[in-house]
């Protein structure tokens, strides 16, 4: 008989008590905790999708005429980022890099320009460090509104 | 890979008012759903009336929609909603979370519960088997609509979902309906049909919607506004691996009879 009708709350033994208000802690602490986690990874989260979005929609037509233009251009292109956006948003270190390939730098929140011969390429890591991608980002491109 | 099936959202017209598949599914499920609960409450282990399931559905959707949408707003998108506190209430927008809309109907069982005398654990397994149908075709209606879907794979039924660009996606959406409607469903109809102790259906699906979650959410697109949120788990992992100790807990919990009310104790002579 599963739910007879009853006088529940009284019903519930200390043990029982005590067990459902570890249950509730646990779950209420957790759910907290998830919400600050959330909210930290929603504002850096959105910084580094903003950075991203700037970097492909401004980046410096190619193709160019050698490497040397386009490291060239990667440079300046980085730079005027950096001045633009001076903080890595998931801590200490510039928000964007230029790459020397083969060697490319991989960091929390950080947008990595590499260069190349037909365009400049940029690929960003999110605030886990896991490459981001740029066509379902550009598809959905950040909201200006935090 | 499978061409998306480009289903109209609408799916009909009544007069002006376009009817979306969407708003149709969970219409249908919440009839099902009541239905079902209705039949399953005359049974004499139940013994609900009609009213009361009426009732108690009044309850459960007031939870599930203030829970589901606090619940979002809470650990999906907080930045925003404290700037734009207004929005919260515009839930026809979009943006509900399943884990807050499971502790909201937590809630609405404990208070229904104790408007008519019942244990809350025993009113979460009445009503926990017909949850799944809800989930289910909310599922179908998320791939129906083109979103939620699932990360870019290159598996013989990957689909390319218009919303996800152009590269070929998971249908994660029919995973999860596979798994968090009908295998939860026949889990919870089929240990449900013996007596089990009282809150064990309930920590049943806890447990296991945890595990099917947790599972389908690696081949699922994170949230855009918040990608990857602990290493390699997003928020709906992180959401549900607790759920999965806490089902174990309850369980535990229910076969010990610690949810077993005393008048019930000495009716039928179960251990504390």
């Amino acid at each position: 008989m599963n739910a007879q009708p009853e006088e529940a709350g009284e019903s519930m033994s200390p043990a029982t008590r005590r067990f459902v208000r570890i249950v509730i802690g646990f779950a209420t602490l957790y759910g907290l905790i998830a919400a600050f986690l959330s909210f930290h990874i929603v504002v850096e989260q959105q910084a580094v999708r903003r950075h991203l979005d700037t970097a492909l929609r401004v980046r410096p037509a190619g193709p160019f005429a050698s490497m040397r233009a386009s490291r060239t251009a990667a440079q300046a292109f980085v730079a005027r980022l950096d001045t633009a956006f001076q903080h890595n948003p998931c801590g200490p270190g510039p928000a964007f890099m230029l790459a020397k390939p083969p060697a490319i730098p991989r960091r929390d929140c950080l947008v990595v320009i590499v260069p190349g011969r037909q365009r400049l390429h940029v690929r960003a890591y999110d605030t886990q460090g896991h490459r981001m991608d740029n066509l379902f980002e550009r598809l959905n491109p950040p909201p200006r509104r935090l | 890979m499978l061409a998306y099936p480009h289903i109209n959202p609408v799916g009909f017209h009544i007069g002006p008012i376009p009817i979306h598949w969407y708003g149709l599914l969970e219409i249908i499920s919440f009839v099902i759903g009541t239905i079902w609960l209705i039949r399953r409450g005359r049974r004499a282990e139940w013994q609900w009336t009609k009213e009361q399931v009426l009732d108690l559905e009044y309850y459960l959707s007031v939870g599930a929609i203030a829970g589901g949408r606090l619940g979002y707003v809470l650990w999906y998108d907080l930045p925003y909603y404290l700037g734009h506190p207004i929005q919260i209430l515009k839930v026809w927008e979009g943006g509900m979370s399943f884990h807050g809309g499971l502790i909201g109907v937590i809630l609405g069982c404990w208070a229904y519960g104790r408007k008519h005398d019942r244990s809350a654990m025993a009113v979460l397994d009445f009503m926990a088997p017909a949850a799944p149908i809800g989930l289910g075709l909310g599922r179908l209606a998320n791939f129906i609509n083109d979103q939620l879907f699932g990360r870019v794979s290159h598996l013989p039924w990957a689909v390319i979902f218009p919303a996800g660009g152009p590269e070929p996606r998971q249908p994660s959406q029919i995973y999860e309906f596979l798994l968090e409607g009908v295998l939860l469903l026949v889990i919870l109809v089929v240990y449900g049909r013996k007596e089990r102790p009282t809150g064990a259906v309930g920590a049943l699906f806890v447990l296991f919607y945890g595990i099917f979650r947790f599972l389908v959410e690696y081949t699922r697109q994170p949230d855009i506004q918040l990608g990857f949120v602990l290493g390699r788990l997003d928020m709906g992992q992180v959401l549900s691996a607790p759920m999965i100790p806490i089902g174990i807990a309850l369980l535990y919990w229910a076969y010990r009879g610690g949810f077993e009310t005393r008048n019930r104790d000495s009716a039928t002579g179960a251990s504390p």
